[in-house]
Protein backbone atom coordinates (compact mmCIF):
# COMPACT_ATOMS: atom_id res chain seq x y z
CA UNK A 1 0.00 0.00 0.00
CA UNK A 2 1.29 3.45 -1.07
CA UNK A 3 -0.37 6.41 1.02
CA UNK A 4 -0.01 9.78 -0.65
CA UNK A 5 -2.14 11.78 1.06
CA UNK A 6 -1.89 12.12 4.78
CA UNK A 7 -4.38 14.10 7.56
CA UNK A 8 -2.99 17.61 8.42
CA UNK A 9 -0.60 17.30 11.21
CA UNK A 10 -3.50 20.10 13.55
CA UNK A 11 -5.93 16.96 13.02
CA UNK A 12 -3.55 14.24 13.89
CA UNK A 13 -3.01 16.42 17.33
CA UNK A 14 -6.63 16.54 17.68
CA UNK A 15 -6.67 13.25 17.70
CA UNK A 16 -3.64 12.26 19.80
CA UNK A 17 -5.60 14.69 22.58
CA UNK A 18 -9.24 13.18 22.25
CA UNK A 19 -11.02 15.71 21.09
CA UNK A 20 -12.35 14.58 17.72
CA UNK A 21 -15.82 12.67 17.66
CA UNK A 22 -16.41 9.30 17.36
CA UNK A 23 -16.86 9.02 13.18
CA UNK A 24 -13.53 11.46 13.26
CA UNK A 25 -11.46 8.93 15.44
CA UNK A 26 -12.52 5.52 13.55
CA UNK A 27 -11.82 7.06 9.84
CA UNK A 28 -8.25 8.56 11.21
CA UNK A 29 -7.55 4.99 13.38
CA UNK A 30 -8.65 3.21 9.89
CA UNK A 31 -5.44 5.21 7.86
CA UNK A 32 -2.72 5.24 10.72
CA UNK A 33 -3.16 1.42 10.97
CA UNK A 34 -1.48 1.87 7.53
CA UNK A 35 0.35 4.66 7.95
CA UNK A 36 3.76 4.65 9.73
CA UNK A 37 4.42 8.10 9.28
CA UNK A 38 1.22 9.33 11.24
CA UNK A 39 1.52 6.88 13.51
CA UNK A 40 5.00 8.67 14.54
CA UNK A 41 3.48 11.97 14.40
CA UNK A 42 0.25 10.53 17.05
CA UNK A 43 3.28 9.64 19.44
CA UNK A 44 5.21 12.88 18.89
CA UNK A 45 1.70 14.39 20.24
CA UNK A 46 0.69 12.07 22.78
CA UNK A 47 4.39 12.67 24.23
CA UNK A 48 3.41 16.48 23.81
CA UNK A 49 0.21 15.31 26.06
CA UNK A 50 2.63 13.16 28.67
CA UNK A 51 4.43 16.63 29.29
CA UNK A 52 1.18 18.55 29.51
CA UNK A 53 0.50 16.34 32.41
CA UNK A 54 3.18 16.17 34.32
CA UNK A 55 3.64 19.90 34.33
CA UNK A 56 -0.18 19.95 35.94
CA UNK A 57 -0.37 20.87 39.00
CA UNK A 58 -1.74 17.99 41.41
CA UNK A 59 -4.99 17.88 42.79
CA UNK A 60 -4.86 15.80 46.32
CA UNK A 61 -7.00 12.62 45.99
CA UNK A 62 -8.85 11.66 48.88
CA UNK A 63 -7.23 10.63 51.66
CA UNK A 64 -8.27 7.10 51.33
CA UNK A 65 -7.59 6.89 48.04
CA UNK A 66 -4.41 4.87 47.78
CA UNK A 67 -5.81 2.68 50.15
CA UNK A 68 -9.08 1.72 47.87
CA UNK A 69 -6.39 1.38 44.93
CA UNK A 70 -4.24 -0.97 46.79
CA UNK A 71 -7.34 -2.94 48.19
CA UNK A 72 -8.41 -3.41 44.26
CA UNK A 73 -5.03 -4.64 43.29
CA UNK A 74 -6.67 -8.07 44.73
CA UNK A 75 -9.59 -8.39 42.84
CA UNK A 76 -8.83 -10.75 39.85
CA UNK A 77 -8.16 -8.90 36.40
CA UNK A 78 -11.00 -8.31 34.30
CA UNK A 79 -10.19 -10.43 31.03
CA UNK A 80 -10.24 -8.15 27.56
CA UNK A 81 -13.21 -8.96 25.57
CA UNK A 82 -11.53 -10.67 22.36
CA UNK A 83 -11.85 -8.45 19.73
CA UNK A 84 -15.43 -9.19 16.97
CA UNK A 85 -14.26 -11.13 13.71
CA UNK A 86 -13.98 -8.75 11.05
CA UNK A 87 -17.42 -8.78 8.72
CA UNK A 88 -17.44 -8.95 4.74
CA UNK A 89 -17.52 -5.49 3.01
CA UNK A 90 -17.69 -6.91 0.11
CA UNK A 91 -17.08 -10.32 -1.45
CA UNK A 92 -13.10 -10.91 -0.86
CA UNK A 93 -13.31 -7.71 1.43
CA UNK A 94 -13.14 -7.70 5.40
CA UNK A 95 -13.49 -4.98 7.23
CA UNK A 96 -10.58 -3.43 9.12
CA UNK A 97 -10.34 -3.69 12.42
CA UNK A 98 -11.49 0.00 13.18
CA UNK A 99 -14.90 -1.00 12.29
CA UNK A 100 -15.11 -4.30 13.73
CA UNK A 101 -17.08 -3.19 16.68
CA UNK A 102 -20.25 -1.74 14.33
CA UNK A 103 -23.22 -4.33 13.34
CA UNK A 104 -22.71 -5.05 9.60
CA UNK A 105 -24.96 -2.96 7.50
CA UNK A 106 -26.49 -3.50 4.14
CA UNK A 107 -25.51 -1.41 1.53
CA UNK A 108 -28.35 0.57 0.32
CA UNK A 109 -28.59 2.03 -3.09
CA UNK A 110 -28.48 5.82 -3.68
CA UNK A 111 -28.07 6.35 -7.37
CA UNK A 112 -27.41 3.52 -10.25
CA UNK A 113 -24.22 2.79 -9.20
CA UNK A 114 -23.78 4.66 -5.77
CA UNK A 115 -24.79 2.42 -2.21
CA UNK A 116 -23.80 3.38 1.13
CA UNK A 117 -24.37 1.72 4.20
CA UNK A 118 -24.90 4.55 7.31
CA UNK A 119 -22.28 3.08 10.84
CA UNK A 120 -23.06 6.07 12.65
CA UNK A 121 -25.83 8.26 12.36
CA UNK A 122 -26.11 11.93 11.35
CA UNK A 123 -27.66 13.28 14.84
CA UNK A 124 -26.00 10.84 18.04
CA UNK A 125 -23.61 13.84 18.58
CA UNK A 126 -20.59 11.44 17.48
CA UNK A 127 -20.59 12.79 13.93
CA UNK A 128 -21.67 10.97 10.74
CA UNK A 129 -20.08 8.02 9.68
CA UNK A 130 -21.17 5.90 6.63
CA UNK A 131 -19.39 3.80 3.64
CA UNK A 132 -20.11 4.84 0.22
CA UNK A 133 -19.57 2.31 -2.78
CA UNK A 134 -18.78 3.57 -6.03
CA UNK A 135 -18.94 1.85 -9.14
CA UNK A 136 -15.81 1.72 -11.29
CA UNK A 137 -15.39 4.76 -14.05
CA UNK A 138 -18.30 6.35 -12.29
CA UNK A 139 -18.66 10.23 -11.78
CA UNK A 140 -20.37 11.78 -8.44
CA UNK A 141 -22.22 14.67 -8.31
CA UNK A 142 -20.42 17.66 -7.93
CA UNK A 143 -20.94 19.15 -4.19
CA UNK A 144 -19.46 21.11 -2.04
CA UNK A 145 -19.56 20.72 1.87
CA UNK A 146 -21.00 22.83 4.47
CA UNK A 147 -18.72 22.15 7.14
CA UNK A 148 -16.29 19.42 6.81
CA UNK A 149 -15.34 15.79 5.97
CA UNK A 150 -13.10 13.09 6.29
CA UNK A 151 -12.77 9.79 3.51
CA UNK A 152 -10.45 7.26 3.84
CA UNK A 153 -10.48 5.05 0.92
CA UNK A 154 -10.41 1.26 1.38
CA UNK A 155 -11.08 -0.58 -1.69
CA UNK A 156 -10.34 0.99 -5.38
CA UNK A 157 -9.20 4.77 -6.13
CA UNK A 158 -10.97 8.16 -6.98
CA UNK A 159 -9.73 11.10 -8.28
CA UNK A 160 -10.48 14.96 -7.62
CA UNK A 161 -9.24 18.07 -8.04
CA UNK A 162 -7.28 16.85 -5.03
CA UNK A 163 -5.40 14.37 -6.82
CA UNK A 164 -5.68 10.40 -6.74
CA UNK A 165 -6.95 8.53 -3.60
CA UNK A 166 -6.33 4.81 -3.25
CA UNK A 167 -6.44 2.22 -0.54
CA UNK A 168 -5.36 4.25 2.91
CA UNK A 169 -5.23 7.51 1.39
CA UNK A 170 -6.69 10.47 3.66
CA UNK A 171 -8.87 13.48 2.45
CA UNK A 172 -9.58 16.46 4.55
CA UNK A 173 -12.73 18.56 2.37
CA UNK A 174 -13.59 21.49 4.20
CA UNK A 175 -16.72 24.10 3.50
CA UNK A 176 -14.46 26.15 1.29
CA UNK A 177 -13.60 22.87 -1.15
CA UNK A 178 -16.14 21.91 -4.02
CA UNK A 179 -14.83 18.62 -6.15
CA UNK A 180 -16.32 15.72 -8.34
CA UNK A 181 -14.89 12.70 -7.28
CA UNK A 182 -14.46 10.41 -10.16
CA UNK A 183 -13.97 6.56 -9.49
CA UNK A 184 -10.73 4.57 -11.23
CA UNK A 185 -11.76 2.10 -13.28
CA UNK A 186 -10.92 -1.38 -12.52
CA UNK A 187 -12.78 -1.94 -9.54
CA UNK A 188 -15.56 -0.76 -7.09
CA UNK A 189 -14.31 1.85 -4.90
CA UNK A 190 -15.21 1.77 -1.40
CA UNK A 191 -14.22 4.89 1.13
CA UNK A 192 -14.80 5.32 4.83
CA UNK A 193 -16.36 8.67 5.61
CA UNK A 194 -16.59 10.84 8.58
CA UNK A 195 -19.35 14.22 8.32
CA UNK A 196 -20.60 17.05 10.46
CA UNK A 197 -23.12 18.22 8.31
CA UNK A 198 -24.94 17.92 5.25
CA UNK A 199 -23.28 17.60 1.86
CA UNK A 200 -24.63 20.34 -0.60
CA UNK A 201 -25.43 18.80 -4.24
CA UNK A 202 -25.07 21.51 -7.55
CA UNK A 203 -27.42 20.99 -10.37
CA UNK A 204 -30.66 19.19 -10.98
CA UNK A 205 -30.26 15.63 -10.80
CA UNK A 206 -28.16 16.44 -7.43
CA UNK A 207 -30.30 18.04 -5.66
CA UNK A 208 -32.74 15.08 -6.12
CA UNK A 209 -30.26 13.31 -4.19
CA UNK A 210 -29.99 15.45 -1.67
CA UNK A 211 -32.24 14.41 0.25
CA UNK A 212 -31.43 10.71 -0.54
CA UNK A 213 -27.72 11.68 1.09
CA UNK A 214 -29.34 12.50 4.05
CA UNK A 215 -25.70 13.27 5.58
CA UNK B 1 19.16 1.61 36.73
CA UNK B 2 20.68 1.97 40.54
CA UNK B 3 21.90 5.17 42.06
CA UNK B 4 18.70 7.18 41.58
CA UNK B 5 16.45 8.41 44.89
CA UNK B 6 12.73 8.94 44.49
CA UNK B 7 12.38 12.69 44.92
CA UNK B 8 9.23 13.45 46.64
CA UNK B 9 10.14 17.20 46.64
CA UNK B 10 10.07 17.18 42.77
CA UNK B 11 6.90 14.52 42.91
CA UNK B 12 4.72 16.86 44.79
CA UNK B 13 5.86 20.45 42.98
CA UNK B 14 3.98 20.79 40.26
CA UNK B 15 6.41 21.50 38.20
CA UNK B 16 9.93 20.77 36.85
CA UNK B 17 12.34 22.48 39.16
CA UNK B 18 15.88 22.84 37.12
CA UNK B 19 18.00 19.99 37.90
CA UNK B 20 21.79 19.77 37.39
CA UNK B 21 22.43 16.81 34.51
CA UNK B 22 23.87 13.76 35.88
CA UNK B 23 25.98 12.06 33.10
CA UNK B 24 26.58 8.67 32.42
CA UNK B 25 28.69 7.81 29.71
CA UNK B 26 27.77 11.28 27.66
CA UNK B 27 24.67 11.07 28.05
CA UNK B 28 22.20 13.31 30.35
CA UNK B 29 19.88 11.46 32.26
CA UNK B 30 16.65 12.93 33.71
CA UNK B 31 16.11 11.40 36.87
CA UNK B 32 12.09 11.56 36.82
CA UNK B 33 11.59 10.20 33.54
CA UNK B 34 14.02 6.88 34.32
CA UNK B 35 13.01 6.78 37.48
CA UNK B 36 9.15 6.47 36.67
CA UNK B 37 9.62 3.61 33.56
CA UNK B 38 12.18 1.79 36.81
CA UNK B 39 8.91 2.27 38.80
CA UNK B 40 6.45 0.58 35.75
CA UNK B 41 8.94 -2.31 35.46
CA UNK B 42 8.84 -3.10 39.17
CA UNK B 43 5.36 -3.48 38.93
CA UNK B 44 5.29 -5.51 35.85
CA UNK B 45 8.15 -7.86 37.18
CA UNK B 46 7.61 -8.18 40.90
CA UNK B 47 3.87 -7.04 41.26
CA UNK B 48 5.98 -4.19 43.75
CA UNK B 49 3.21 -2.77 45.46
CA UNK B 50 5.49 -0.01 46.89
CA UNK B 51 6.60 0.99 43.55
CA UNK B 52 2.72 1.03 42.46
CA UNK B 53 1.90 3.38 45.90
CA UNK B 54 4.83 5.72 44.19
CA UNK B 55 3.36 5.83 40.90
CA UNK B 56 0.04 6.24 42.52
CA UNK B 57 0.96 9.61 44.72
CA UNK B 58 2.65 11.31 41.85
CA UNK B 59 0.38 10.20 38.46
CA UNK B 60 -2.94 9.77 40.29
CA UNK B 61 -3.16 13.76 41.40
CA UNK B 62 -2.69 14.85 37.94
CA UNK B 63 -4.75 13.15 35.80
CA UNK B 64 -7.41 14.39 38.45
CA UNK B 65 -6.26 17.98 37.50
CA UNK B 66 -6.43 16.99 33.86
CA UNK B 67 -9.91 15.15 33.84
CA UNK B 68 -11.18 18.27 35.78
CA UNK B 69 -9.97 20.43 33.47
CA UNK B 70 -11.88 18.56 30.20
CA UNK B 71 -15.10 19.07 32.37
CA UNK B 72 -15.06 16.39 34.66
CA UNK B 73 -17.23 16.51 38.13
CA UNK B 74 -14.97 16.36 41.22
CA UNK B 75 -16.38 12.48 42.04
CA UNK B 76 -15.48 11.41 38.42
CA UNK B 77 -12.27 12.62 37.84
CA UNK B 78 -11.57 11.35 41.23
CA UNK B 79 -12.86 8.12 40.12
CA UNK B 80 -11.22 7.70 36.69
CA UNK B 81 -8.18 9.01 38.33
CA UNK B 82 -8.17 5.76 40.41
CA UNK B 83 -9.09 3.64 37.35
CA UNK B 84 -6.23 4.90 34.96
CA UNK B 85 -3.84 3.72 38.34
CA UNK B 86 -5.31 0.84 37.96
CA UNK B 87 -4.94 0.47 34.59
CA UNK B 88 -1.45 1.13 35.15
CA UNK B 89 -1.07 -1.76 37.37
CA UNK B 90 -3.01 -4.06 34.95
CA UNK B 91 -1.28 -3.11 31.94
CA UNK B 92 2.44 -2.20 33.39
CA UNK B 93 3.87 -5.78 31.34
CA UNK B 94 2.96 -3.81 28.31
CA UNK B 95 4.79 -0.68 28.75
CA UNK B 96 7.73 -0.16 26.64
CA UNK B 97 10.19 2.95 27.88
CA UNK B 98 11.61 3.14 24.55
CA UNK B 99 8.45 4.48 22.93
CA UNK B 100 6.75 6.65 25.82
CA UNK B 101 7.39 8.29 28.80
CA UNK B 102 5.34 6.99 31.80
CA UNK B 103 3.83 10.34 31.86
CA UNK B 104 2.99 9.99 27.85
CA UNK B 105 1.47 6.19 28.49
CA UNK B 106 -0.63 7.96 31.38
CA UNK B 107 -1.73 10.37 29.61
CA UNK B 108 -2.82 7.86 27.16
CA UNK B 109 -4.74 5.68 29.59
CA UNK B 110 -6.50 8.61 31.29
CA UNK B 111 -7.66 9.96 27.45
CA UNK B 112 -8.93 6.61 26.39
CA UNK B 113 -10.72 6.15 30.19
CA UNK B 114 -11.99 9.95 29.42
CA UNK B 115 -13.39 8.85 25.53
CA UNK B 116 -15.08 5.77 26.91
CA UNK B 117 -16.92 8.19 29.94
CA UNK B 118 -18.08 10.60 27.67
CA UNK B 119 -19.49 8.03 25.16
CA UNK B 120 -21.52 5.93 27.78
CA UNK B 121 -23.01 8.92 29.22
CA UNK B 122 -24.06 9.39 25.40
CA UNK B 123 -24.66 5.97 24.80
CA UNK B 124 -26.03 4.16 28.27
CA UNK B 125 -24.97 0.93 28.00
CA UNK B 126 -22.52 1.48 25.03
CA UNK B 127 -19.34 -1.10 24.73
CA UNK B 128 -16.11 0.74 25.56
CA UNK B 129 -14.25 1.60 22.81
CA UNK B 130 -11.51 -1.40 23.44
CA UNK B 131 -10.54 -1.53 19.55
CA UNK B 132 -9.82 2.18 19.28
CA UNK B 133 -7.23 2.18 21.60
CA UNK B 134 -4.59 4.65 20.28
CA UNK B 135 -0.97 3.57 21.57
CA UNK B 136 -0.16 0.36 20.71
CA UNK B 137 0.49 -2.47 23.36
CA UNK B 138 3.35 -3.81 22.30
CA UNK B 139 5.50 -6.38 23.60
CA UNK B 140 8.44 -5.04 25.78
CA UNK B 141 11.41 -4.37 23.63
CA UNK B 142 14.78 -6.23 24.11
CA UNK B 143 16.92 -4.68 27.19
CA UNK B 144 18.86 -2.34 25.19
CA UNK B 145 20.86 0.17 27.44
CA UNK B 146 22.01 2.51 25.44
CA UNK B 147 19.01 2.59 23.14
CA UNK B 148 16.90 3.12 26.65
CA UNK B 149 19.16 5.87 27.16
CA UNK B 150 18.99 7.93 24.19
CA UNK B 151 15.01 7.28 24.65
CA UNK B 152 14.89 8.55 28.18
CA UNK B 153 17.57 11.55 26.97
CA UNK B 154 14.75 12.37 24.11
CA UNK B 155 12.08 12.31 26.13
CA UNK B 156 13.35 14.46 28.84
CA UNK B 157 14.51 16.84 25.92
CA UNK B 158 10.54 17.25 24.24
CA UNK B 159 9.46 17.47 27.63
CA UNK B 160 11.14 20.76 28.41
CA UNK B 161 10.73 21.98 24.71
CA UNK B 162 6.98 21.32 25.16
CA UNK B 163 7.49 23.87 28.54
CA UNK B 164 9.16 26.71 26.49
CA UNK B 165 6.88 26.25 23.41
CA UNK B 166 5.96 30.09 22.57
CA UNK B 167 3.07 31.81 24.19
CA UNK B 168 1.12 31.60 21.12
CA UNK B 169 1.53 28.23 19.92
CA UNK B 170 1.58 26.56 23.70
CA UNK B 171 -1.63 28.55 24.52
CA UNK B 172 -3.32 26.40 21.38
CA UNK B 173 -1.68 23.06 22.69
CA UNK B 174 -2.95 23.51 25.99
CA UNK B 175 -6.35 25.14 24.56
CA UNK B 176 -6.47 21.42 22.07
CA UNK B 177 -5.19 19.10 25.33
CA UNK B 178 -7.54 20.41 28.41
CA UNK B 179 -10.45 22.00 26.88
CA UNK B 180 -12.88 19.53 26.08
CA UNK B 181 -16.39 21.77 25.32
CA UNK B 182 -16.75 22.91 22.12
CA UNK B 183 -14.19 26.14 20.97
CA UNK B 184 -15.42 28.35 17.99
CA UNK B 185 -11.99 28.69 17.26
CA UNK B 186 -11.24 24.88 17.57
CA UNK B 187 -13.62 23.07 16.26
CA UNK B 188 -17.08 22.59 15.23
CA UNK B 189 -19.00 19.25 15.28
CA UNK B 190 -15.70 16.67 14.25
CA UNK B 191 -13.61 18.35 16.81
CA UNK B 192 -11.29 19.50 14.00
CA UNK B 193 -9.62 22.60 14.44
CA UNK B 194 -9.78 25.83 11.87
CA UNK B 195 -7.84 28.54 10.71
CA UNK B 196 -4.99 30.34 12.70
CA UNK B 197 -5.46 27.70 15.38
CA UNK B 198 -4.42 25.08 13.02
CA UNK B 199 -1.29 26.72 11.58
CA UNK B 200 0.03 27.83 15.37
CA UNK B 201 -0.38 23.85 16.40
CA UNK B 202 1.54 23.24 12.73
CA UNK B 203 4.20 25.34 14.09
CA UNK B 204 4.28 24.21 17.26
CA UNK B 205 4.70 20.35 15.85
CA UNK B 206 7.41 21.26 13.04
CA UNK B 207 9.24 23.11 16.12
CA UNK B 208 8.66 20.12 18.16
CA UNK B 209 10.15 17.96 15.00
CA UNK B 210 13.09 19.87 14.43
CA UNK B 211 14.57 20.05 17.67
CA UNK B 212 14.15 15.93 17.62
CA UNK B 213 15.64 15.65 14.36
CA UNK B 214 18.68 18.06 15.49
CA UNK B 215 18.90 15.28 18.17
CA UNK B 216 19.89 12.19 16.57
ZN1 LIG C 1 -0.54 9.17 7.05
Amino acid sequence: MRITHHPDDSTLLAHAAGRLNRAARVVLATHLASCPQCRETVRLCEAIGGALLEALPPTPMAADSLAHALARLELPAVKPVNAPHPWMLAEGLPCPPSLRDFTPGRWRAMLPGISRIQLLPPNAGEGSLYLLRIAPGKRMPKHGHTARELTCVLAGAYCDGLGEFGPGDLSEADAAHDHQPVSAPGGDCICLIASDAKLRFEGRVARLLQPLAGV
Amino acid sequence: MNGFVYQPEYALAGYAPPRAPLRRRGVTRPPGGAEFARLVQAVAAARDRSAFARLYEHFAPRVKSYLLRLGAGAGQAEELAQEALLSVWAKAAYFDPEKASVATWVFTIARNLHIDARRRERTPGGMAAGLEVMLEEAAPAQDAADMLLMALEQQERLRSAVLTLPADQAEVVRLCFFQDKPHAEIERELGIPLGTVKSRLRLALARLRRLLDAQI
